[in-house]
């Protein structure tokens, strides 16, 4: 009886040890609602440099860019030597303190020395490879790549939407693999026949297979996590999956792994004795490299040093690790680019306007807004303001005659309200008939088609039947790919004409939830009083074609999904009299000459397109017409300057700028429809008359955010713990796609293979890949996102935003650990301050001479 | 004071009330339905005063920060491996873990 | 044949040797190439059209006696126009789809070199002229396999491939020798030839190894899934013009490999497995890439029965359809995160009675059905001589039409919509049958008729067991039977990653006394 309490007891534990370690791999959305993830989420809770460090020893990450890469960046003056000095000996202080002397008899102090080992030094040739193993890493390592590979498999037959359907899939993830494993015909008899005797139970049998593999107490959580590490494509999914109601859990997905891994092994006489100093000997590359940079260095101040002179360059050398040479020209880029944009911040200063715009675009806080932003203030004087693309709207939508819904708001919380897209009441029942009988006529052809392909005698004539049609429409696309795009659009809306709606606000909402949402979105976006005529809510998506990163560039705010539903959704609701009555009566006055409208900024194209125009009273209709005009102005401003930036655009007399992204936008090979996020590197939060003001670079989102209307903090705090959190996901994970693309980025596109509704895969097998592909960070030969840590910039009462940080543990660590960087100040006449964990200080970021360029 | 006569037989239980963050309560919840638990109750935005400092309770935007409280009741014998798992995962995650003796009137609704 | 035919088909080969020589980027030269060469071909068939073969710039000079090697007839127009229309395609989406590709010059230099010696392969009619192109082919899919050496995946995709294309180099250098031996006189082109028995078999034999490997048919069905790991565009190439290659080399040395039935049955037999288990597979696998390696495995596997029935034209229909097909499908196969996305906005289909089912599943047999009947009448009205033995054949595009229909009807079964999707299918199914006819009538004055064919019946035979195969595999409540269970296993395993190719043994020792 003990035994059994025992062993269940040890059971519990181990399954907590599981989810205790979960965390190490990010949780990985389906990519058809790809949400940007730190993939070092769960690393947090370390100094970002430590973290780095603890990374590489499960993920065999670099964590940085190459050596090479930085240097090259000295070379064309994106890094500057001075920037470099500085970090080195804030970094470095060992140095500092003997940088008066010289080193040896070389006329270079200890500071030269490592200087100049940064800009010329050899690189390491070593790969770079991670250090907590599996067992069957240390024997074979094609080994642990066959159980990967198999496990993978398993998972993409279990949570794949393949034509046949995994018969055993109502036994479960684990017992329906057990039944298939263990009647595999190409695994070596021995291996079936450990995985027949599986326990049903796949925590029993997890921790039966750590005893196979002499796995120590002490070690089963290092241990997981390094399985968990080598699948963690499937791992992440399966963890989102777990989170979101859906029956799976890691358990059953490292009971699987240990038990082919343990079948494999077991027995095996290395088991005892081999893994035991697994850690291999780096000390001799090591100890070579610092020979070698010693050398270069010592040569490069003295061509014939003596051997006094080049030990003492060794010693000073020594100091600064491999990590710590990457590590310091890292921060010497990201001094660069904080230097820079304080120097642009401190241009504007803010004086209240008092004279009202004509129109007010509230648009996402997305970088790619910012030209457009700049664009339409500069040509019509119209403000802007930066808010989550969500507006405060979090909707799960169904758009008309579809059956499935998506989930229209941040990934941090669930959707609040539902939210149907429904007929325009005027529209007629022959219309609605045509519409729908469309929609149906529309999905029929297309189950046909997919139903004829993946069946067995039919699919032989229909590649026949429809061989030169495909051929046609191939070379149709590929050389005209927008003409063709227009001819789909006009032959799918004959067949399902495309009709007026609108969102049905009044059955998602009581009357109670409109109000308190009407409410809670002005007085979160600072809009309360100075309304103008007209107030547009901009969403955002992009248009792509044949892309399965499509959901990575629309809005993140709204869940990987167009905007254009939550915009629709917050101007309904304030258009409602009802709502603005109730408003009054809580101190925001909206006067009746003021009209919210929805619209679309198509990231792509750069275009904005007004959405329910037409159901605007007619007295507004002049005014919709001047801001359409204008807005085409600013979009045509915010392409030309936009395209130049894009990777084989052929912009001349006989391609316009307008011409170039529709044909990209709907090209079938375009493998970089656009840049997306990419440049991303700080965040902004102040009031729009000051940031509207300056040039701000499409590298920062901007939201508005007003101190003197929220002396509580309560704005504040929401904007730190919910845009700025987000900021960051999508700020790491860009800087990890670019510093380990082939770990925490996806490779590149050209060799990806979809799985429906999950996720891509490299080839033919192995795990999905997590992360960004390598054409949205780069292009091909040059890295064009530039990996910088995200700067967050406040104009707040210092104590009262110390206050938030220090009473929201997610703050705290972003802010202590330095995932982000941190600076406010109270007012515009006021100095700039860094937050550190030792409190407020100076910021360094602005140089002392004052401007640079 | 009342008389111990005039109450009805009760069946003793184990009572654990956990409180963590919202994106950490789906551990939990595995843990607790893995012991064999046969439910638990589940409050949200908590706030308090703890060994990290100042806990804010209710954040508009940002659910896994907010702070849940779970309730779970379960007979003896399955509180052990229950208690032993979540102390070890609240090893590794910030979070608290209260234990008390309890009774409950319909056993059968428990185990 | 003419000078500049050969010219034309070379013109890829020689933009790569140009670009390589004046160091231009291969996103420039390399489109240029494959569009000009049908460009080219397009003009010479206008020209020859217009009867005008006897130009002296267009034959070559002199004493240049091509006519042996290298013949432009119907067959071979047929190929080139798939391989210049899939390669202009192929190589003009590359220019984007590759830009800024570290790797993006190599791709052009190897894939104009594909082009123009599988395209002067089509046009070979000496055997040793045929196996020098389809080396030269085989080498140059090779290299395009290893355009990322770096992934994990290539070393195990080009080295499956080698195994595969060194297997069947051999067996048709081995058949092309013989045969090129056995035959006296201008080397065998595609008419009947006698030999000694012995060799007639061996020979056909050895062709008909050469053309299961390149097709990836049984039992060579193990290397084309592993190539994923090169660039979609290479797939497009590989999926439609090089896997074809086998059915052209026993289409075009018909003469040589019907000689022996042996070979006829064998060829038969192997695709009809191919064809079974690559379409199982390609219902079971969920990634889109996997998906489609099987179901050309499978299409290759229809080709080779069709091969084997001695049907050639409809061979030759299937292969370059298919061809097209297959390639278009490869490229837009970034979109399968779409299609479930809309799969699922649209819902599943409304539950159905099973009086319901029953008669759409009546109806929608119904109008292919009689389309048929109406093509066939028609043309026995013509005369009896007009009906071919591909008929049996009808029975697939019978069944894609009523698969069609079906699951049409399925999303709102009225009155309306049937007579909609019956109007189609009969239409699709007689043009169909007319267009077949058609190839076909063109075709033969090209392909001599065969000397050996498996008998149709055979065919019927092989379609009652598709359909078993295919009722094993579909959603319904027999799918979790047990036989359907051990077949999932079987087909996963089979289909999926390899564990017993890899040097995964630990202790060989430890292993065999386990064992034993």
């Amino acid at each position: 009886m003990d035994k059994i309490d025992s062993d269940r007891t040890q059971v519990a534990e181990f399954r907590a040890n599981v989810l205790a370690v979960a965390d190490t791999v990010a949780p990985y959305w389906p990519i058809d609602s790809f949400i940007a993830v730190n993939p070092l989420s769960g690393f947090e809770d370390q100094q970002f440099r430590e973290a780095i460090d603890s990374a590489t020893r499960f993920y065999g990450i670099r964590g940085t860019l190459r050596l090479q890469d930085y240097q090259l960046l000295v070379k064309s003056g994106r890094i500057k030597v001075e920037d470099i000095k500085i970090e080195l000996i804030a970094n470095k202080s060992q140095l500092k303190d003997s940088s008066s002397e010289a080193v040896g008899s070389l006329k270079a102090t200890a500071i030269d020395l490592a200087l100049i080992d940064l800009l010329h030094g050899p690189a390491s040739k070593e790969p770079i490879s991670r250090s907590i193993l599996t067992r069957s890493e240390c024997i074979n390592k094609d080994l642990a790549v066959t159980i990967d590979n198999l496990t993978s498999e398993w998972c993409s037959s279990y949570y794949g939407s393949a034509q046949w359907r995994n018969p055993f899939s109502e036994e479960g993830f684990y017992n329906a693999w057990r039944n298939t494993a263990s009647v595999d015909h190409t695994l070596p008899k021995k291996v079936r026949r450990v995985i027949g005797a599986c326990h049903a139970q796949s925590d029993v049998n997890a921790l039966r297979s750590l005893e196979v593999l002499r796995i120590e107490r002490s070690e089963v959580r290092d241990y997981i996590c390094a399985v968990l590490t080598r699948i963690r494509g499937w791992a992440g999914y399966i963890r989102w999956a777990s989170e979101h109601g859906q029956d799976a859990s890691l358990m059953d997905l490292v009971a699987v792994w240990l038990c082919y891994e343990s079948a494999f092994v077991e027995g095996d006489p290395s088991l005892e004795t081999l893994w035991r100093d697994q850690q291999h000997d780096k000390h001799d590359d090591d100890s070579r490299l610092l020979t070698e940079r010693a050398r270069a260095a010592v040569q490069r101040i003295d061509p014939s040093p003596s051997v006094a002179d080049f030990n003492a360059a060794r010693r000073v050398l020594e100091e600064v690790s491999e990590l710590d040479r990457r590590y310091i020209l890292q921060l010497a880029l990201e001094r660069g680019y904080y230097s820079e944009l304080f120097s642009t911040l401190e241009k504007g200063s803010q004086n209240a306007e008092d004279n009202i715009p004509s129109a007010q675009l509230v648009c996402c806080i997305d970088t790619r807004t910012q030209r457009i932003r700049q664009a339409v203030k500069q040509a019509a004087g119209i403000e802007t303001l930066g808010f989550a693309g969500f507006f405060a709207a979090a909707i799960r939508y169904r758009r008309l005659g579809e059956q499935a819904t998506s989930d229209q708001c941040p990934a941090l919380i669930s959707p609040r309200n539902y939210v149907e897209e429904k007929f325009e009441e005027s529209t007629s029942r022959a219309v609605r008939g045509r519409v729908k009988s469309g929609q149906l006529t529309l999905a029929a052809g297309e189950d046909g088609f997919t139903n004829a392909k993946y069946s067995l005698m039919p699919s032989f004539s229909l590649a026949e039947i429809s061989g030169v049609p495909a051929a046609v429409l191939s070379a149709f696309k590929t050389s005209l790919p927008y003409q063709y795009s227009a001819l789909r659009t006009k032959a799918r809306n004959m067949i399902r004409p495309s009709v007026p709606t609108t969102v049905d606000i009044f059955s998602g909402y009581t009357f109670e939830e409109r109000c308190a949402f009407a409410e809670t979105a002005l007085t979160m976006m600072g809009l309360v009083d100075r309304f103008s005529r007209l107030v547009v809510f901009t969403g955002h998506g992009s248009t792509n074609e044949n892309n399965p990163y499509s959901a990575s560039l629309h809005c993140g705010a709204c869940g990987g999904n167009e905007g254009s539903p939550n915009a629709r959704v917050a101007a309904t609701t304030l258009n409602d009299p009802a709502v603005r009555e109730f408003l009054n009566t809580r101190g925001i006055s909206i006067p009746d000459t003021t009209w919210f409208l929805s619209a679309e900024h198509d990231t792509t194209t750069d275009s904005v397109r007004i959405l329910d125009s037409d159901i605007a009273p007619a007295s507004f209709a002049g005014e919709i017409a001047t801001l359409m005009a204008d807005l085409d102005v600013a979009s045509s401003i915010a392409r030309n300057d936009r395209v130049k930036d894009l990777p084989g655009a052929s912009i001349g007399r006989r391609k316009s700028p307008r011409r170039e992204v529709l044909a990209r936008a709907h090209d079938w090979a375009q493998v970089y429809p656009e840049w997306g996020l990419a440049k991303n590197a700080s965040i902004i939060i102040g009031p729009p008359e000051w940031t509207s003001r300056i040039d701000i670079q499409p590298r920062s989102f901007v939201h508005a955010y007003n101190s003197s209307l929220d002396e509580s903090g309560a704005v504040l705090e929401n904007i730190l713990t919910a845009p700025v959190v987000v900021a960051q996901w999508i700020n790491c994970q860009y800087y990890f796609s670019t510093t380990d693309p082939e770990i925490f980025g996806s490779g590149t596109k050209t060799v990806h293979n979809a799985i429906g509704g999950v996720g891509v895969l490299s080839g033919f097998e192995g795990d999905i890949r997590v992360g960004l592909p390598l054409q949205s960070v780069s292009d091909g030969s040059m890295n064009y996102h530039e990996p910088v840590r995200l700067m967050v910039v406040v104009q707040a009462d210092l104590n009262l935003t110390k206050d938030i940080v220090d009473r929201n543990a997610v703050l705290k660590q972003l802010v202590y650990n330095q995932w982000v960087l941190f600076t406010a100040r109270e007012s515009c006449q006021d100095e700039w301050f860094r937050l550190t964990s030792s409190g407020w200080r100076p910021n360094s970021y602005i140089s002392v001479e004052g401007t640079r360029k | 004071m009342m008389n111990s006569e005039s109450i009805p037989p009760l069946t003793p239980m184990m009572k654990i009330e956990i409180v963590v963050s919202g994106g950490r309560a789906k551990a939990v919840h595995e843990l607790i339905r893995q012991a064999g638990a046969t439910g638990y109750t589940s409050l949200s935005g908590v706030s308090g005063l703890g060994h990290h400092g100042q806990h804010q309770g209710q954040l508009l935007f940002n659910e896994q920060e907010n702070l849940q409280m779970l309730i779970t009741v379960v007979p003896h014998g399955k509180a052990g491996p229950l208690i032993t798992s979540l102390r070890t995962l609240l090893e590794d995650i910030p979070g608290v873990m209260f234990v008390s003796e309890t009774s409950v009137s319909r056993s059968e609704y428990f185990t | 044949m003419s000078l500049f035919l050969l010219l034309s088909v070379l013109l890829p080969l020689l933009a790569a040797i140009g670009g390589g020589v004046l160091r231009i980027e291969g996103r420039t030269w390399g489109p240029v190439g494959a569009i000009g060469s049908l460009v080219a071909l397009v003009l010479l068939v206008i020209v020859e059209a217009l009867g005008e073969r006897e130009h002296a710039w267009l034959s070559g000079p002199d004493g240049l006696d091509l006519e042996h090697w290298v013949r432009s007839d119907l067959l071979s127009n047929c190929l080139l126009a798939l391989v210049f229309v899939v390669g202009s395609i192929v190589l003009s989406f590359a220019r984007r789809y590759l830009y800024g590709d570290t790797r993006i010059d190599y791709f052009y230099r190897w894939s104009s070199i594909l082009l123009s010696a599988t395209a002067l392969m089509s046009c070979a009619v000496d055997i040793r002229l045929f196996a020098a192109c389809w080396t030269v082919s085989g080498a140059a899919v090779l290299a395009l396999l290893r355009m990322y050496p770096r992934h994990p995946g290539t070393t195990e995709g080009v080295k499956r491939a080698l195994l595969a294309f060194t297997f069947g180099d051999a067996a048709l250098w081995a058949g092309a020798l013989l045969a090129s031996h056995a035959c006296d006189g201008p080397p065998c082109g595609s008419g009947p030839v006698t030999y000694v028995n012995l060799s007639s078999s061996a020979i056909s034999l050895l062709l008909v190894v050469a053309a299961a490997s390149r097709c990836a048919a049984f039992p060579f069905q193990w290397w084309l899934p592993k190539t994923l790991a090169s660039p979609t565009p290479t797939s497009a190439l590989l999926h439609a013009g090089v896997v074809n290659a086998g059915g052209l080399l026993l289409v075009r040395f018909s003469g040589v490999f019907t000689a022996s039935a042996s070979g006829v049955v064998l060829i038969y037999i192997l695709g009809f497995l191919s064809a079974i288990y690559g379409s199982l597979a390609m219902r079971l696998r969920a990634d889109v890439k996997g998906s489609l390696v099987f179901s050309t495995i499978a299409q290759m596997g229809f080709m080779l029965m069709t091969c084997g029935l001695g049907l050639y034209a409809a061979t030759i229909f299937h292969l370059v359809t298919h061809g097209m097909y297959k390639s278009s499908l490869f490229l837009g196969s970034g979109s399968a995160i779409e299609h479930e996305r809309r799969h699922r906005a649209a819902g599943s289909n409304a539950q159905m009675s099973s009086m319901a089912r029953t008669l759409t599943a009546t109806c929608a047999l119904f109008a292919p059905l009689m389309g048929a009947a109406a093509a066939i009448a028609l043309m026995t009205s013509i005369g009896p001589e007009a009906l071919h033995p591909s008929i049996p054949l009808l029975t697939f595009v019978c069944s894609t039409a009523a698969w069609f229909t079906w699951a049409w009807l399925k999303r709102k079964m009225s009155l309306q919509r049937y007579l909609a999707a019956a109007v189609v299918a009969i239409i699709a199914t007689s043009l169909y049958i007319f267009a077949i006819e058609f190839f076909t009538i063109y075709l033969d004055r090209d392909i001599p008729s065969p000397q050996n064919a498996v008998p149709p019946w055979v065919l019927i035979a092989s379609i009652v067991l598709m359909v078993l195969a295919m009722w094993a595999t579909t959603g319904t409540k027999v799918s979790t039977g047990k036989f359907q269970r051990q077949l999932y296993v079987w087909v996963m395993r089979s289909a999926g990653t390899s564990v017993r190719g890899r040097k995964i043994q630990l202790n060989t020792k430890k292993f065999q006394t386990e064992a034993g």
